[in-house]
């Protein structure tokens, strides 16, 4: 467990006062550099464990590792957030005032002192993902794989150690689904950043390398797939 | 992209609420800009018009709340002339009276041999050594105004008065003044021997702790008459207090009405992008980032709106001292202490409008925004 990036030790998640329990006494770890699926039909607890891996939800019961300690406070959880943690969400939730190249500096608040460099990284990104030309574009310009794209583009702002991806490629179609997906295993093989993505498509899910598969909020198999 | 660019794009997504939100705060500024300036402009035209004319110290009956109606014996101004450490002092009978025209104007009985007459500097006309009973001397704005010039007749409380002189001062009400010889005007009201105030040029005007002792020993020699120093004349004149304190109560009430606006706006604006602060908080964005990018919010209405808010005001203080029933009453006060006001008021409404809004976009987590997934 000391090496991994993220972990869950015993961890359960309720909700509505415990009457409805979304996962139930789980302990996993996320290695450097690992592609994780974590699969599972709807209601399974997935997103639920997606979220608590990578900070943005609280357990109750059990414990969350970053780095192998746990973030004593929300804030503490923020700073983690910030710098070592990506987010890519299934609605791309990009700020519909701002430009594609804006979108991608906002992580960049509080991290990245200098505009200039601020600009230039998130101008390199967009440029990674294949959107060099759309730099000035706002998301109402864009199409749903270019708007993932750009969302990706945001979660590498500030070069993450791990990326969580909540069904990335749920409102795509085909083609933009494998763009997007081919985009997210250049990312995890060229950086060795740690790739967690929830799915319940097992076709998508075949390009990890190893899949987690939840039922009733427990994890019902782990297992490497290369 | 400037940190601040973010706050000014979320306000113009609604443009018309904004707008409407940054116009409420307009009014409510331009409101505290015409009501302060407007109080102000009295108390400083007041206090003007009686050191233009090299008074010390007034002295009115105690417990005068509306100078205009003091009653004075006019014999009282030799024993004040006679206490040690006055060097002079004159009688002044004053009222409100309508001209013909139906504008309003002020007039002032000296008595002939008044050190007032000296101080008067003409830019027309010459005074006589001693003024005829039916001679006037008028202010330049009420002779450009009237069109009335030395040798010409004003028509006051029925009784045709030759203009004998025009004089030129600074303050506005002395420049819409008309002077008349106190015989003559304490018969045109109808109130022999009496005076309205006393007026006292001291021996030592600068001397802080001689003006005391001068005052002290008139108190006690003059138990029915309160002394105020000139530059304090405003400031204990109950009808300008008076004024004072509802220009602000007023004020606060349309201050309060603008912050209420940003506070609505704001609130309003957090409730529709709950998703939008989980999201910043998933991306790590810490508390005060986004406490700041909600008072920002705040700060861009306010200070837009205090910007029409000083332009509306600044126009309307012209206006009204324009208006017939005020002019040469008030002379618009909008120098740099309303203005650090303004500023100061702005930087509240921005920010108090703004905390809690502010404080409810901080309590949102990334896990509420994941609930509309």
């Amino acid at each position: 467990m000391t090496d991994a990036i993220v972990a869950l030790e015993h961890v359960s998640r309720g909700y509505d006062g415990g009457r409805i329990i979304a996962l139930r006494d789980v302990t996993l770890a996320v290695e450097p550099g690992e592609f994780v699926a974590v699969v599972g039909p709807s209601g399974s607890g997935k997103s639920t464990l997606l979220h608590l891996l990578c900070g943005l939800d609280r357990p109750t019961a059990g414990r969350v590792l970053f780095r192998g300690t746990e973030p004593a406070t929300p804030v503490e959880w923020t700073k983690v957030r910030a710098r070592h943690i990506g987010f890519v969400f299934q609605a791309f939730y990009l700020f519909p005032t701002l430009t594609a190249l804006e979108n991608v500096e906002v992580p960049m608040f509080g991290v990245v002192a200098d505009r200039t460099v601020r600009r230039r990284r998130a101008c390199d990104l967009l440029c990674r993902v294949g959107l060099g030309g759309r730099l000035d574009h706002r998301p109402a310009e864009l199409s749903g794989g270019e708007r993932q794209r750009v969302a990706i583009a945001r979660s590498l702002a500030n070069a993450p150690m791990v990326i969580g991806a909540d069904e990335p490629t749920g409102n795509l179609d085909s083609r933009a689904s494998a763009e997007v997906l081919d985009l997210l295993e250049d990312i995890h093989r060229r950086d060795g950043t740690s790739l967690i993505l929830a799915t319940h498509n097992r076709e998508v899910a075949a390009r990890a390398t190893r899949l987690v598969e939840l039922g009733d909020g427990r994890v019902v198999s782990d297992q490497c797939t290369s | 992209m400037h940190f601040v660019s973010i706050p000014a794009r979320n306000l113009s997504r609604r443009p018309v609420r904004s707008i409407l939100t940054a116009l409420g705060v307009a009014i409510a500024v331009a409101g505290f800009v015409v009501l302060t300036g407007f109080s102000r402009g009295m108390e400083r035209a007041w206090t003007t018009s009686l050191i233009e004319r090299d008074v010390q110290m007034t002295a009115v009956p105690r417990g005068t709340v509306e100078i205009l109606t003091a009653s004075i014996d006019e014999s009282v101004t030799a024993r004040l002339a006679a206490v040690a450490g006055v060097r002079d002092a004159s009688a002044e009978l004053a009222d409100m009276v309508m001209l013909p025209s139906g504008q309003p104007v002020l007039v002032v009985g000296w008595p002939p041999g008044s050190f007032l007459w000296a101080t008067l500097r003409l830019s027309a006309g010459r005074l006589p050594a001693a003024m005829p009973p039916d001679g006037v001397v008028l202010g330049q704005g009420l002779a450009g105004a009237l069109r009335l010039g030395p040798g010409d007749t004003l028509h006051l409380l029925g009784a045709p008065l030759a203009v004998g002189a025009v004089f030129r001062p600074s303050g506005v009400i002395n420049n819409n003044m008309v002077i008349v010889p106190l015989p003559t005007l304490q018969r045109l009201l109808n109130r022999p021997g009496k005076v309205t105030v006393l007026d006292l040029r001291l021996a030592q005007p600068g001397d802080p702790g001689q003006v005391n002792v001068v005052r002290a020993r008139l108190a006690a020699a003059f138990p029915d008459l309160t002394f105020t120093e000139t530059r304090s004349v405003a400031d204990n004149n109950d009808i300008l207090r008076l004024i004072r304190a509802m220009a602000w109560g007023i004020s606060l009430i349309a201050l309060a009405m603008g912050l209420f606006a940003v506070l609505n706006t704001l609130l309003m604006s957090v409730t529709e992008r709950v998703r939008e602060f989980g999201v910043l908080s998933a991306l790590g964005w810490s508390p005060g980032r986004v406490l700041a990018m909600v008072v920002i919010e705040g700060l861009v209405l306010s200070v837009a709106g205090s910007a029409a808010g000083i332009v509306l005001g600044i126009g309307g203080l012209r206006w009204l001292a324009q208006a017939p029933m005020l002019r040469g009453i008030v002379e618009p006060e909008t120098g740099a202490r309303l203005l650090v006001e303004v500023a100061v008021v702005t930087l509240v409404l921005g920010v108090a409008g703004s905390l809690y809004p502010a404080a409810r976009a901080v309590r949102i987590q990334p896990v509420d925004a994941l609930k509309y997934e």
